[in-house]
């Protein structure tokens, strides 16, 4: 293979494994940016994964071919109600965020698969029959390079997250609400001073961060796997919260470190085609995402600016 | 950290070596780790709680490897039990603010 030709392969797989990371990392983003730790998005995810399939599956006849992107609003309503337990926990109850995460986490894996097993009686589902289709953009794709690279059989749920992420940026920037939520993420009691509805904001977000984290495992299931398993989901939203970390809490920052790990996931794909991986153990390339994402945490990128109030519960009255 | 590492270290080792016996490799991390937490946490941070945390968590997934033979319920209810338990020992405090507005109203 020419290089030409690696990369018409790896930059389209980069962008398909990227954008469930996008729209995980921008949920988490809400919930960050107010205030909430939410390491619970694996969980979310697994729960978006699952009710994406199991929608899929059911309701293909119904529906068509419209099937897969309703399977991605059922999913995100879901992970949405899902995840008001994380915030009832973490806002109302005071719980430690961290640990609230992490029950979340457990149980939404719990559920899945016991719902799995209840439902098909085996340990994954059946393939979907519909999944999130690939199409060329019209006349954007006839241009040479930029076409067979960005623009040749593409999935849909990739430019949403593309535009999502610039729609947040518009909403955290730009917008009342945006300012409020960042306002109850880095001091709290000048917010409340202020008049702001702290618990309520911090509501939203949290609920926001779920649909979007069901989103994100809806369109993995639907473009990668076509099934759900206990494998799925295995530590993409654990990837998706580094790389709002990477991205130091800004959308676009985010979108580009979700895009980065896209390409070391699809990298350690595609290696055996590739001249010059084809003699690099595979296992070394399929650590590389999670490599990566240590030393993103472990402060590979300096000094990272998380909102200041992240973490802690608003208490009324507390100085 | 380096103290906790090491812990963590060993009680791998003893599950692949003792338990076990091999290792599997997987492509999804079993999530003891996260139990470990989890104990800890029902354990209250004291050497002495975490024995008995760690016994309760022990018994339930032991008795996990039954339950679809004997009762016909999927092993996953056992990690929604757990989930359950790390999620109420985490908001612990609206049950200490219940019980302190039931210790008002008694001394009323």
């Amino acid at each position: 293979m020419t290089f030409i030709e690696v990369l018409y392969f790896v930059i389209p797989l980069t962008i398909s494994y990227a954008a469930p990371l996008i729209f995980t990392a921008i949920g988490g983003l809400f919930s960050e940016r107010s205030g909430v730790v939410n390491i619970g998005l694996e969980g979310l995810m697994v729960m978006g994964a699952f009710i994406g399939i199991l929608f899929n599956l059911f309701f293909a006849e119904t529906f068509g071919t419209w099937t897969p992107w309703l399977a991605l609003i059922a999913a995100m309503l879901v992970a949405a109600i899902f995840s008001i337990m994380h915030a009832v926990a973490s806002i109302t109850f005071r719980a430690d965020q961290v640990v609230s995460g992490v029950a979340i986490n457990m149980l939404g894996i719990a559920i899945a698969l016991f719902s799995v097993k209840l439902i098909f009686d085996k340990g994954q589902t059946d393939f979907i029959q519909y999944s999130i289709p690939r199409f060329n953009v019209p006349i954007l794709h006839e241009i040479p390079f930029i076409g067979p690279l960005f623009f040749t059989g593409v999935y849909g749920s990739s430019f949403l997250a593309i535009g999502l992420a610039f729609l947040t940026w518009f909403i955290v920037y730009k917008t009342p609400f945006g300012l409020r939520l960042r306002s109850v993420g880095e001091h709290p009691m000048a917010a409340d001073t202020m008049g702001i509805n702290v618990t309520k904001i911090r509501y939203i977000a949290v609920i926001i961060s779920g649909g979007l984290a069901g989103i994100g495992g809806a369109i993995y299931s639907q473009t990668m796997t076509n099934d759900f398993s206990h494998s799925t989901i295995n530590g993409q939203g654990f990837m998706a919260l580094a790389a709002l970390i990477f991205g130091k809490w800004h959308p676009i920052g985010a979108m580009g470190a979700a895009l980065f790990f896209g390409f070391a996931q699809a990298l350690a794909i595609s290696a055996s085609g590739i001249e010059l991986l084809a003699n690099v153990p595979s296992v070394y390339l399929h650590i590389l995402p999670y490599v990566l994402t240590i030393l993103a945490l472990a402060g590979f990128i300096g000094k990272a600016n998380a909102p200041k109030a992240v973490g802690q519960p608003y208490i009324k009255g507390q100085r | 950290m380096v103290i906790s590492g090491a812990f963590a270290g060993l009680g791998g080792a003893m599950e692949a070596l003792g338990t076990f016996g091999n290792v599997v490799s997987r492509s999804a991390f079993t999530g003891i780790g996260f139990d470990g937490i989890a104990v800890a946490l029902l354990g209250a941070n004291t050497p002495l709680g975490v024995i008995f945390g760690a016994s309760l968590f022990g018994s339930l997934k032991y008795g996990a490897g039954n339950m679809p033979n004997e009762a016909g319920v999927p092993i996953e209810i056992v990690s929604i039990v757990i989930a359950l338990i790390i999620f109420f020992v985490a908001s612990g405090y609206i049950i200490r603010v219940l019980i302190s507005k039931m210790k008002k109203k008694e001394a009323k």
